[in-house]
């Protein structure tokens, strides 16, 4: 006599009922979410991706906007210092139309006028804000980093600071936020305000060799205002570059985490549709267990 | 005794043998679905021949005993694996709660809220005076303090539930130890009188069985019929019929009820049953994630405070703690800082983003941002570490689940060969019954026969 064996099919198929049922839900779920597991002990390993993935993305995030916020700031700031120099033009052409010994002393006032006229917009693209901060101040951005004062040598003070901010626009990468005021208009020699007071004397007092001398500090400010724009520029070009590598690090991420995370529809599909058959046919079998036994055919 | 007589008291005999055995068909058939019932077979013995003369003459057949059939080795191990199969249900169990409150597949977790606490700082660097922005550093200070509140609230919550089951288990295996004391004297008993101990054995192998699945259990036969039964360690909990109660105390320095035996703390030595899983869980699968969450928290508040005590805030003072301060207990436990975490300053102008004094320095704000990235935890910044820590959650649930499997599966073919030792085969009964009836059948007409040759015999006078 061979093994005995108690038949008992219930018990096996109930397991296999229960693995068919797991893997539909596993399917449905796949497909409902379109994620591949949507438990942290489904894949521990893919889920400690995804936390540093998430991590990264969030990171990325705030150094776009970041970016966003200072590409703004910086064309603002670039916007007011080509205003400068366009002011600074005007005012060295009138200086040198001021030199010219033809002039009365009438003329040389209306010029003077004009010019003071120019120093006041100048004074104010030095007091430009952006989103209520002063972007010439240095750090000492709540309060106008130029105001009038009489007692100053150039009648204009610079209130700021020497002070600049430095903003992460990557993991390993800043930027200077911008230059204080003091380094573009107040520059040793090159001082704008200085210029404009000294032409507008020069013409006010017809002091011809005053008036060439101030509009050659007002020359000397010109450039050194150009040269300063020029930070504005490069940086400008290293926001518009780092705007670029963190749109591609966030699509290598937004890859990675889909190959971590995403289901792939096609696969769950299947899935789903074979774990459905597994299950109908198991539940069908079931329906037709032989319960017979030999009991059933005693007379 | 000879004769017509005797062959009448064999056929008799043979009925009330053959009435016996189909009684016991009938139980096994009637027992067939019942849980830990093990069949039984009827022994049939020949009686004892007799001498006449220079003849030997058969004596009939009698019921000797009814037996149950059953394997103890498999008994035993279907008790051990059905132990290690609810030590890994009650751990899962356990696990996968705490598994669902880090379950950043699913948005849950800390992940989130540390990023937007160190994205807050980054966003004030950019304008470091701006009071919205400033408040928005608080807020997200906030969020972070509540999520590690809510996170140890629930671990908490997680390790209370596993407390409360692990006083319920104590109940029920004291029941269970009692029950199987009253029935070791009754088996001994039934043993003593020659009687059958079938369905006393079945009982109490279906309550050790039930032990079983509650703690870890080892069984010995004591002889007479009765068992011992202790933990694994060697914890009587059954002696004759004596039950051994066990009790549950709070511990005061872990606040969780600890397992005593006769007054001996038992509980670090159950490993098996849902008592061991619902222990383990508890006391290190929680225990550990709690332990990460407050160590996670405690160097986010000692980090944060220190940076920012370095700085400056908009009036120009220098910067206070940015969180309610933890001091760690006098081990250097951080047990509690999830649980405690809180904002500490309410006016946005006392963030200290200046590194220098003055309102529009942002360095260190800068330097707040860059405590993400720095090691503060075992060589390890606080993203690295949640990770791996969530990620330990994780692998700790995948091992016990296929552990839990194989288990399962393991228990399911014990099952089965114990089923085809001990289970009720409905077509063998069937087939018992047609022997028994044929021999009932036969045994009767021999009685019939002998009565006709008595009456004939009787007929003659």
């Amino acid at each position: 006599m061979g093994m005995r064996i108690v038949y008992n099919p219930f018990t096996t198929l109930l397991q296999g009922i229960e693995q068919d049922r797991q893997a539909l839900n596993t399917a449905l779920s796949q497909v409902s979410t379109g994620q591949k597991f949507v438990s942290i002990g489904a894949d521990p390993q893919a889920v400690a991706g995804v936390i540093e993935n998430n991590f990264e993305a969030a990171n990325l995030d705030q150094f776009t906007q970041s970016v966003s916020t200072l590409q703004a700031q910086f064309q603002t700031a670039g916007t007011a210092l080509d205003s400068v120099t366009q002011a600074l033009t005007t005012s060295i052409g009138l200086g040198v139309q001021g030199a010219n010994g033809t002039l009365n002393q009438n003329q040389r006032d209306t010029i003077a006028t004009q010019v003071g006229q120019l120093e006041q917009q100048v004074l104010g693209y030095a007091n430009t804000r952006y989103q209520g901060t002063y972007l010439f101040a240095g750090t000492a951005t709540t309060t106008p980093p130029y105001v009038q004062n009489s007692a100053a040598p150039s009648g204009i003070q610079y209130v700021g600071n020497a002070g600049t901010n430095t903003v992460q626009i990557g993991d390993a990468q800043s930027v200077q936020q911008g230059l204080p005021g003091s380094t573009i208009f107040n520059a040793s020699g090159a001082d704008v305000f200085q210029g404009f007071n000294d032409l507008i004397t020069a013409l006010q007092s017809g002091n011809a060799t005053g008036i060439g001398k101030a509009t050659g500090e007002l020359q000397a400010a010109f450039s050194n205002v150009g040269l300063q724009r020029a930070f504005y520029s490069s940086t400008e070009q290293s926001l518009n570059g780092a705007s670029y590598t963190l749109s591609q690090e966030q699509m290598n991420l937004t890859v990675q985490q889909n190959n971590l995370l995403a289901a792939d529809p096609a696969q769950a599909i299947t899935s789903l549709t074979q774990a459905q058959v597994a299950l109908d046919a198991a539940l069908g079998a079931a329906g037709k267990i032989d319960q017979n036994s030999l009991l059933n055919f005693l007379k | 005794m000879g004769g017509l007589m005797g062959s009448l008291e064999i056929a008799v005999q043979s009925l009330l043998a053959q009435q016996g055995a189909l009684e016991v068909t009938s139980n096994n058939i009637a027992n067939a679905n019942t849980p830990g019932y093990s069949r039984q077979t009827p022994v049939f013995e020949e009686e004892p021949s007799v001498l006449e003369g220079s003849l030997v003459f058969g004596q009939g057949v009698s019921l000797q005993q009814v037996r149950s059939v059953r394997d103890n080795v498999l008994e035993l191990q279907l008790n051990q694996e059905t132990g290690t199969q609810s030590q890994l249900d009650a751990y899962l169990g356990g696990m996968n709660q705490v598994a669902t409150v880090f379950n950043e597949t699913q948005g849950a977790g800390l992940q989130n809220v540390i990023s937007q606490f160190y994205n807050s700082f980054q966003q004030l660097s950019i304008n470091p005076t701006d009071t919205t922005l400033r408040q928005a550093v608080l807020t997200a200070g906030q969020n972070l303090a509540t999520a590690f509140n809510q996170a140890s609230a629930s671990l908490g919550q997680i390790r209370t539930g596993l407390d409360q089951s692990v006083v319920q288990d104590v109940g029920q295996v004291n029941q269970l130890t009692a029950e199987i004391a009253a029935l070791n004297p009754q088996v001994a008993a039934a043993q003593a009188a020659g009687q059958s101990t079938g369905a006393l054995v079945d009982q109490r192998t279906q309550l050790i069985r039930q032990l079983s699945g509650l703690v870890d259990t080892s069984v010995t036969d004591a002889g007479n019929g009765n068992v011992t039964v202790s933990t694994a360690d060697g914890t009587p909990l059954v002696v004759g019929n004596q039950s051994f109660a066990l009790t549950t105390q709070l511990d005061p320095q872990t606040g969780t009820q600890h397992v005593f035996s006769q007054g001996t703390d038992i509980t670090e030595s159950i490993q098996s049953g849902d008592l061991g899983g619902l222990i383990q869980a508890r006391d290190q699968g929680v225990a550990q994630a709690q332990t990460n969450l407050d160590n996670l928290a405690a160097s986010l508040i000692s980090s944060t405070n220190t940076q920012h005590a370095k700085g400056f805030d908009l009036s120009g003072a220098a910067g206070g703690n940015f969180f309610s301060p933890f001091t760690p207990g006098s081990s250097g436990s951080n047990a509690g800082a999830a649980a405690q975490f809180a904002v500490a300053i309410t006016d946005p102008s006392k963030i200290a983003a200046s590194s220098d004094g003055t309102a529009g320095s942002n360095g260190n704000a800068l330097a707040l941002t860059k405590l993400q990235n720095a090691a503060l935890i075992n060589g390890q910044d606080a993203g690295d570490f949640y990770s791996n820590f969530v990620a330990g959650i994780g692998n700790q649930v995948s091992t016990a689940t296929a552990q839990n499997q194989a288990a399962g599966l393991v228990v399911q073919q014990l099952q089965n060969q114990r089923d085809n030792v001990s289970g009720v085969s409905l077509d063998q009964e069937a087939a018992n019954l047609q022997v028994y009836q044929n021999a009932y059948n036969a045994a009767a007409q021999v009685v019939n026969v002998i009565n006709t040759l008595a009456q004939t015999t009787i007929n003659m006078a």
